[in-house]
């Protein structure tokens, strides 16, 4: 463990020097999180047309004001889990193909470190603030919405302890499954770019949910979130297992030189 | 012609260094066709909203798709530059009598040609997905598509020069992606959002493409937004372009 | 039990082999150098001695650890400096050096002793705080070097560490590899500057593919070509070419620059013989000196020869 603790830290002592990434990725959700309340702000049932979606059986009952605002502010709680996804993507795609690329990967390798040390490692260091990030925004959310809100129904509708817990429990576990994906990603490619640009697909699975969700056909309540837990958090162990399965140190090395 | 012949040498030569790693084109090429197969059910899934039927779904979709095709893939093109300018490799160029320009086009022709390959590709496979095709208006559309990809290189190129480091390339280019696609109408319906995300929209440049686009697909030549979207690409491509070659200068200088 | 010991060590890149049957052992304390021209595998050896890359076929022993089964001890037991230094540019010397104290487990007191120890030894304690990316090369590789001795192996790999760095540069780690000699380490240090294998070296392996010759500097020079004497005359040397030829125990001779150039059958007994012949005869014998071989000149000699060699094996 302390290996790990020592490759996280020299991760964070070069990333703390990446000016232009550390802005971004505090950037991100800022953008992320003000945006819904710049909406919320002028969304009324005059200026917003819902189609179809506004007769679904579950607003029935809710004034049409107050319909404009539970999808609105359900959509976008969505983002809550596309930022786990897209915030540590960029560090994620850089992890090893980073160290490839300005030669530091064979020292590591030829030190006493295990695979799953330098994978694990790496991957907390981007998994971990994209988290701590996401929760603390999602806390600005919550708490803010309260102010937006037009009615108490209309927060309770949409914050509900489903969502808390989906956020406190999916957010790690995504942030995990997006990063193994790109450290796989990363290890598995010669060239930086192609790394960055392919990583960029984990944000498509969202969509899903962003979709299914205004149709109505996917209601997230707590049934939804405790099913799904266990099968995140396996995947994501197991992303990252697979991701230490596929890190071949001989080709690494070997296409390098 | 010197410049042409220069870009060509070293369109080639990139090209050259690209093949020796065919996998990485090949994923590429391959990675617009996974959004679509991936998008695909959802648009069927999709309950009929005030915009459009499932039906059109494909319709709207693909040249939206086309268009933010060129940033998700172009963006990141300064990124191999990077990589170049710290092996050294911009150095020997720094010593030949080659135009900047040439240099510029010469590189960003090999990524544009791997787009090409991509927009065909995207377009035969939502073609297979119902998708009405209207051949000149695809045509045109597919070297829109190019405008926005030079225009997209060339922006990433500067980054690259300027900033030097590829993760913060990659930074620039995830921020600008994230609005670009969210402001596009091709993530979230903009017929959903007020009218102050609708203006908001209005400013991002590639929502006069997506209309031109749209237009060219469904054979609509009159329409004045074709235009509007080439001109004004166009218009933002030639500023890049120009900004880029410079960025080059200084860099090689 | 040898520090390192190979046996028939065998590695292949698809049908291209790099390293061929390599067998050798390498004593405690001994400073092996492992010369050979560019690409003839000299990185490869290393990378399998290091447990970095699996040999194709063969087995080998690096700090009495079977390589393939407990490459994480021989990890822990060796230093290694990579064929490029490898260090991260973000980082002050210091940091680079104290993540790799971590990694090999120094306990914190003993990491920073050890840092700093090294870290005046190679002449960059004031620089300690800069960031590496500001480094000249010539201090990357010292640096880098420290990064291979942080853990106090027994045993130390260095790959090429020379390799364009400045004579002054150069000379520094020389003088590191000698001191490192004096501790009584054991050293693999790979290089194609002879120069700097014949000064350090107490064997050098001569390798291209294959081993072509193990022994120490000196019987490498020796028992490649014969002793062969040089004789200046007062007037031209040609008159005497006859006279010498007409010697039984004469092998060779010839004339190279005014001077005559002869091999005996036996050099040690023969050669007061050949000048009683000489002055005898009426020459008038200025100097007589026997040639040294450089050990280039024995290397290149082997690398032709294993050339021609490699280029039969291909052909038959």
């Amino acid at each position: 463990m302390r290996k790990v603790l020592a490759v996280m830290h020299k991760e964070w002592l070069e990333l703390r020097r990446e000016r232009w990434l550390v802005a971004t990725t505090l950037l991100m959700p800022v953008l992320l999180t003000g945006l819904p309340f710049g909406l919320l702000s002028t969304a009324s049932a005059s200026t917003t047309n819902l189609g179809p979606i506004a007769d679904l059986p579950m607003f029935q009952g809710f004034t049409p004001d107050e319909i404009v605002q539970i999808v609105l502010l359900r959509q976008f709680l969505v983002l809550f889990l596309l930022m786990p996804l897209y915030i540590p993507s960029t560090i994620a795609a850089h992890s090893i193909v980073g160290e490839k690329v300005s030669r530091t990967l064979e020292p590591l390798l030829a030190a006493p470190l295990r695979t799953g040390e330098i994978l694990l490692a790496k991957s907390l260091i981007a998994a971990l603030p994209a988290t701590l990030i996401t929760w603390l925004c999602y806390a600005i959310y919550s708490i803010g919405a309260r102010f937006v809100a037009i009615s108490g129904r209309v927060y309770t509708e949409v914050f509900t302890q489903a969502w808390l817990l989906a956020v406190i429990l999916w957010v790690p576990a995504l942030a995990m499954i997006s990063v193994a994906l790109g450290v796989i990603i990363s290890a598995r490619t010669s060239d930086p770019r192609t790394a960055q640009q392919l990583t960029k697909i984990v944000v498509v699975p969202l969509l899903l949910i962003f979709f299914a969700q205004l149709a109505g056909v996917l209601i997230i309540d707590t049934i939804v979130v405790a099913g799904t837990v266990v099968p995140l958090v396996l995947l994501a162990a197991g992303s990252l297992v697979v991701a230490t399965r596929l890190f071949d140190r001989e080709r690494i090395l070997i296409r390098w030189n | 012609m010197k410049l042409l012949r220069e870009i060509w040498i070293i369109f080639i030569h990139s090209l050259r260094v690209a093949l020796r790693n065919p996998m990485t084109i090949i994923v590429g090429l391959l990675q617009p066709v996974t959004w679509l197969l991936l998008f695909a059910p959802l648009l069927k899934n999709l309950p009929a909203t005030a915009a459009f039927s499932p039906e059109e779904a494909i319709n709207i979709f693909t040249p939206g798709m086309l268009v933010m095709l060129a940033p998700i893939t172009s963006l990141f093109s300064g990124i191999g530059l990077v990589v170049e300018l710290r092996n050294g490799v911009l150095d020997r160029l720094r010593v030949t009598p080659v135009s900047r320009l040439a240099v510029v086009l010469g590189k960003a022709l090999r990524d544009l040609v791997v787009l090409l390959l991509q927009g065909v590709l995207l377009v035969a496979v939502a073609w297979t997905m119902g998708l009405r095709i209207h051949l000149a208006g695809i045509l045109v559309g597919l070297g829109l598509m190019m405008i926005v990809g030079l225009l997209m290189i060339s922006c990433s190129y500067a980054f690259a020069l300027i900033l030097r480091n590829e993760n913060a390339v990659a930074s620039i280019a995830n921020v600008l992606l994230l609005p670009l696609l969210l402001l596009s109408g091709l993530i979230l319906p903009l017929e959903l959002a007020p009218r102050w995300m609708q203006i908001a929209a209005d400013f991002n440049p590639l929502a006069y493409t997506v209309e031109a686009m749209r237009a060219l697909f469904t054979g609509r030549f009159d329409d004045t937004v074709i235009l509007n979207g080439f001109l004004l690409t166009t218009a933002l491509a030639v500023f890049s372009l120009f900004w880029a070659t410079r960025s080059f200068r200084r860099a090689l200088a | 039990m040898p520090a390192i010991s190979a046996r028939g060590l065998t590695r292949a890149f698809g049908e291209r082999v790099a390293v061929d049957n390599l067998t050798f052992d390498i004593a405690h304390g001994e400073v092996f150098g492992f010369l050979g021209p560019n690409g003839a595998g000299k990185t490869t050896t290393v990378r399998m001695l290091t447990g970095l890359i699996a040999p194709t076929s063969g087995a080998c022993t690096v700090a009495g650890y079977e390589l393939g089964f407990d490459n994480q001890r021989i990890r822990r037991a060796v230093g290694v400096l990579t064929e490029t230094p490898g260090l991260y540019d973000k980082l002050s010397a210091e940091q680079n050096l104290l993540f790799y104290a971590a990694i090999y487990e120094l306990d914190s007191r003993t990491a920073r002793e050890q840092v700093q120890h090294y870290l005046r030894m190679m002449d960059l304690w004031d620089r300690r705080e800069h960031l590496v990316g500001t480094f000249s090369k010539g201090m990357r590789q010292k640096l880098a070097i420290a990064r291979a001795l942080l853990h106090n192996p027994q045993i130390v790999f260095l790959d090429e560490p020379t390799a364009g760095l400045d004579p002054e540069a150069a000379n520094v780690v020389r003088d590191v590899i000698r001191s490192l000699r004096g501790e009584g380490r054991t050293i693999f240090l790979t290089s194609h500057n002879l120069h700097e294998v014949d000064q350090l070296c107490d064997r050098v392996a001569i390798f291209r593919e294959r081993l072509l010759r193990l022994d120490t500097p000196a019987n490498l020079r020796a028992g490649l070509f014969d002793t062969q004497h040089l004789i200046e005359f007062a007037g031209a040397a040609e008159p005497w070419l006859a006279t010498v030829r007409a010697l039984p125990f004469v092998r060779e001779a010839s004339v190279e620059d005014r001077v005559l150039v002869i091999s005996l059958q036996e050099p040690a007994s023969q050669k007061p013989a050949l000048i009683r012949a000489l002055v005898e005869a009426g020459a008038e014998v200025q100097n007589v000196q026997d040639r040294q071989y450089s050990l280039e000149e024995v290397y290149l000699q082997l690398i032709r020869d294993g050339a021609t060699a490699g280029l039969k094996k291909e052909m038959s």
